[in-house]
């Protein structure tokens, strides 16, 4: 336990070395120019909200195939990291309407990976919807499951077949048809650095919000052991 | 309905409305629009410096770029703060609650 504590504390020196190395280190892009920093947040931050809600549903997976009740608490996890990855597909949203401000002149024009995005995201609101309205019931956690899982066999599709079936103006995508990162040694460093960072942030802030859960779910069971 | 919920549709909301605006009044127009449509995904992904002497020899960043960083550090640290601040409550707490095990 404490070496994940150690590793996801690893975030307050990867962070800053990952903004650093974006501004100082790597050369601007040929086209884009300076602009092109913002690549070292917009695809960090997308990589940890697809990761997110592959977590949530993996650990979904875990949650009902559990007979014997030793993973009660992962339908709590599962919830905290659907929040963590709806959090970072709306900063996701939000990088990327900056970068399409300053290279396509708006900040949105329903390009195919703005509206696969913006489906994922109505996806992950109707999850907590769901949970929402399935507070008093006893079957939220089975049901909140089953749904992350089906969301979860959807993100394929719309994170990486749709846009590349339709023709778009987003920039190739790092994993891209011809299996050739088009970037530069500096840049390729520092978006991966950038990359790390940004997993160990969404890892440190899971952690965070599991414990602070078990202590809730902690002091629940004790005040109504107390009545 | 929770805070989340109505965050997120105030969010998708505004994308919505946004993009109802029609191009030709989004701002500088035709100009900043086939520039873009030049970018095309081929172009835009053949990110090395033009020329290795031009990188060598590339000018120092401009003092935007240092203000830019200034203020994602600035953020960065807030971020930091709250988040170890939480994590040391977080720990007070645990270490007050005996939990079963």
């Amino acid at each position: 336990m404490k070496i994940i504590s150690a590793a996801v504390k690893s975030v307050y020196i990867l962070m800053p070395a990952a903004i650093v190395m974006a501004f100082l280190w790597a050369p601007p892009a040929q086209v884009l120019g300076d602009s092109s920093r913002i690549m070292y947040f917009h695809v960090p931050i997308a990589w940890v909200s697809i990761l997110a809600f592959v977590v949530a549903g993996i650990v979904s997976i875990l949650f009902l195939a559990d007979r014997k009740g030793s993973f009660v608490m992962f339908d709590g996890i599962a919830y905290n990291s659907a929040v963590a990855g709806l959090v970072f597909t709306v900063l996701t949203v939000i990088t990327g309407s900056i970068w399409a401000r300053i290279s396509w002149g708006v900040f949105w024009n329903w390009d195919p990976r703005e509206t696969s995005i913006v489906i994922i995201l109505l996806i992950y609101i109707a999850y907590f919807s769901i949970q929402g309205a399935m507070a008093h019931n006893d079957n939220r956690g089975r049901i909140g499951s089953a749904y992350l899982i089906l969301a979860m066999i959807t993100l394929p599709f719309f994170a990486f077949l749709v846009p590349r079936i339709y023709p778009s103006l987003h920039p190739d995508p790092i994993i891209n048809a011809d299996r050739t990162i088009f970037l530069d040694d500096r840049m390729r460093s520092t978006l991966a650095v950038a990359i790390a960072s940004f997993t160990a942030l969404y890892c440190y802030i899971l952690h965070i919000m599991n414990r602070m859960m078990k202590l809730q779910n902690h002091i629940e069971e004790t005040s109504h052991e107390a009545d | 309905m929770r805070p989340i919920n109505i965050a997120c549709c105030i969010l998708l909301l505004l994308l919505a409305t946004g993009a109802a605006i029609p191009v030709e009044k989004a701002g500088d127009k035709s100009a900043t629009l086939a520039a873009g449509q030049c970018l095309h995904a081929q172009d835009m992904h053949k990110n090395t410096p033009a020329d290795p002497r031009e990188a060598e020899n590339k000018p120092e960043p401009s003092t935007t770029l240092y203000h830019v960083m200034g203020v994602v550090l600035f953020i960065w640290i807030g971020i930091a703060i709250f988040l170890f601040r939480l994590d040391r409550r977080v720990a007070r707490l645990e270490n007050r609650i005996p939990f079963k095990k």
